[in-house]
């Protein structure tokens, strides 16, 4: 274990970075194999403001099929499906829940990506509070600064 | 293995540290955002929702001359305290502070000293309450007595050889109209300034009213009805008496939305126009019962002649009626979906069932009164009765639009005549695209100060979406002025709107809107204003 040393100063070194998404909606885990199917949390890291979280609701965007929340207790899950009978789940909301602003928590969908490698697929998210809402939804454009509420995204890669 | 506990341990350890490390919130100002002091605040605290530590706290004045003053940090607060004593006037309080997460958070409250204390009214709120309808009925008590007080006294000049068999019919009239109207009117005072602060006590009340263009209009009027009483019926000076009458039917101008109208060189002639000849007709029918009931042979003279004036006076009050309401209401769509143009349309039916009786009068009524027709004179008097009655619900009905804010005043920055007369068409304009859509951005008059910030989202890509919300985010990197965002009303489809004094101080400031178009999906615009 000569590399020990190396190896601890550079976690240690991650660790005092920024989280990068700290204080936005988190994706875990932050990177997926292209066309496989996974479980991929969403994970709220504060309320708005001093106001505890009541409601979770995440949009699919195209490509990403076979979505299946998973049970939460203490919240209700909805999914709301396209008109089609093939077009699948468009949205899943999580609501009827009550997280404090200073705890975290993490909402958990099933689904399959598509086979898009290297590429990024955002989820759009709202939040919303007793007091106020977050609006998870701001497109990261790169090379511009990011934008206050930027949507979360998985990576996918081969 | 070893590594592997390592690596959760780490994972779990960067995994409980990410909740905490939200953004500090401020959570409260003293002095709050938007509100107005009596005097120099002591101390401006901001109290956050974390620990913090201030990068930036100015306080700023009008002119962008930061004011002297300490910065003491708290567990939770930054408390600024100034040198000297705040002079009466605007501030601007702007702060970066960076919390635990090493996220820096900035933004800017706006607050004024000097004046009675009170929190700004964001968008042209309509006044609520028991003030709003004391002071809309006795507006209309008010136009009603001087309307009977100049009817009175300009109807005899119709038949300037009975003049004396009126003046002893129609004197009580006259005496009640004057007292009636010189009370009104000095209430009208302490009942605006009700409007104003919403209550407080009697001498507040008098203050707030003296304050705005209501005490004018009192004033005046009460001085023209004191005059007008002394040369018109104690004196019997018949035709100074008038031009007093029509002089106090003019002072309706004096206040009200017309005033406030950005074009004001030609929306008060028109409202002279439209309220004298239908003032004069409401005064009239006081005089027409009596000379309908009267057994001289007077109404064989005056009917015809009244007659020939009203159809005259009704085209003119009609037409010019029209143009006010365009003036003020500018979109069709507006009346049906605003408190205004609602109350527009309540007034106006109103008014055509008068018309409709008044031509009943004249068409059948009229002509057999002519031919001798003694049971005719009952049925016209009961007829001019009703039309008493119409008349003062259309003056109530006048009244209550009064005191409600026109669509006009949503539309365009209603202050125009506050500045210095240069009118509401300046400012700046900015066009802009984002994801295919595109917003045109005004800033009027883009002065320091109180400004009119303007989105129209009507071109390409904004058919048929009615957007949740529109906030403009304003911010001046060179002065550093941190983030201010506010609101803005939708007052007409694709039309937002936000007054307030945020753009304080010269300089290019940037403006963020940004549209909700749904809950999903938000539309930024950010522009460059100059403010000169």
């Amino acid at each position: 274990m000569s590399r020990s040393p190396l190896v601890a100063a550079l976690f240690a070194a991650a660790s005092l970075l920024p989280w990068p998404a700290a204080a936005h909606v988190g994706v875990e885990p932050a990177q997926a194999t292209a066309n496989t199917t996974l479980a991929v949390g969403f994970r709220i890291g504060h309320g708005c403001g001093e106001s505890p979280t009541t409601a979770v609701r995440i949009r699919i965007p195209p490509g990403v099929t076979a979505v299946q929340p998973q049970a939460k207790a203490g919240w209700e899950v909805k999914t709301i499906s396209g008109p089609a009978p093939a077009s699948g789940v468009l949205q899943v909301d999580f609501v009827g829940g009550k997280l404090p602003a200073n705890l975290f928590d993490t909402f958990v969908l099933r689904m399959k990506v598509p086979d898009a490698p290297n590429t990024t697929v955002y989820f759009p998210v709202v939040q919303e509070c007793e007091m106020g809402v977050h609006r998870w939804i701001d497109a990261i454009v790169p090379g511009q600064p990011e934008p206050q509420e930027p949507m979360p995204g998985l990576r996918l890669v081969r | 293995m070893t590594r592997l506990v390592f690596l959760t341990v780490w994972l779990a350890a960067v995994l409980w540290a990410a909740p905490a490390a939200a953004h500090a919130v401020l959570l409260q100002a003293t002095p709050a955002d938007r509100t107005t002091l009596a005097d120099s605040p002591t101390a401006i605290v901001l109290q956050f929702s974390e620990p913090v530590q201030p990068l930036v706290l100015r306080v700023l004045d009008t002119a962008g001359a930061g004011i002297g003053g300490t910065v003491a940090t708290g567990a939770h607060t930054l408390t600024f305290r100034p040198d000297a004593v705040l002079r009466a006037g605007q501030y601007l309080v702007t702060y970066r502070v960076v919390s635990d997460d090493g996220h820096p958070v900035g933004g800017t409250i706006v607050f004024a000293v000097g004046g009675t204390p009170r929190a700004w009214v964001e968008a042209p709120e309509v006044p609520e309450g028991p003030w709003r309808w004391a002071a809309a009925a006795n507006r209309a008590l008010w136009m009603l007595s001087i309307a009977l007080l100049a009817g009175a006294t300009l109807f005899p000049l119709l038949a300037p050889a009975q003049r004396g068999d009126f003046k002893s019919a129609l004197a009580s009239t006259a005496a009640g109209a004057s007292a009636i109207g010189i009370t009104t009117a000095a209430l009208a005072i302490l009942l605006e300034g009700g409007v104003v602060l919403g209550g407080g006590s009697l001498l507040d009340l008098w203050r707030a009213g003296f304050d705005t263009t209501q005490a004018r209009q009192s004033l005046v009027s009460v001085l023209l009805t004191v005059v007008l009483w002394r040369a018109a019926w104690q004196r019997d000076a018949v035709y100074t008496g008038a031009v007093l009458a029509v002089a106090l039917l003019a002072t309706v101008a004096l206040t009200g939305h017309v005033v406030t109208a950005a074009r004001p060189w030609i929306s008060v002639p028109l409202l002279l126009l439209h309220a004298t000849p239908a003032l004069l007709w409401v005064g009239s029918f006081v005089p027409l019962l009596a000379i309908v009931q009267a057994p001289a042979s007077a109404a064989d003279r005056v009917l015809p002649r009244f007659s020939a004036l009203a159809i005259a006076g009704v085209g003119v009050l009609a037409i010019a009626g029209a143009g006010v309401a365009v003036l003020q209401v500018r979109e069709l769509g507006a009346l049906t979906t605003t408190a205004y143009g609602l109350g527009l349309i309540a007034k106006s039916a109103l008014a055509t069932l008068l018309l409709l009786l008044a031509a009943s009068n004249r068409l059948v009524l009229t002509p057999r009164i002519l031919a001798g027709k003694e049971r005719a004179r009952a049925t016209l008097s009961g007829a001019i009765g009703l039309e008493l009655i119409l008349g003062a619900a259309i003056l109530a009905a006048t009244a209550v639009l009064a005191q409600t804010p026109p669509p006009r005043s949503l539309v365009e920055p209603a202050e125009a005549h506050e500045h210095d007369g240069t009118g509401a068409d300046t400012g700046v304009a900015v066009g802009a695209v984002a994801q295919g859509k595109s917003a045109l951005i005004g800033v009027s008059p883009a002065r320091p100060g109180r400004n009119t910030i303007t989105v129209a989202l009507r071109g390409a890509g904004w058919v048929d979406i009615a957007p949740l919300s529109v906030t403009a985010a304003f911010s001046h990197a060179a002065a550093g002025i941190e983030t201010i965002v506010r609101e803005l009303a939708r007052v007409a489809p694709g039309l937002y709107e936000y007054t307030g004094p945020e753009l304080a101080v010269a300089g290019e400031w940037t403006v963020r809107v940004e549209v909700l178009v749904n809950d999903f999906e938000r539309v930024t615009y950010s522009v460059p204003i100059p403010i000169q």
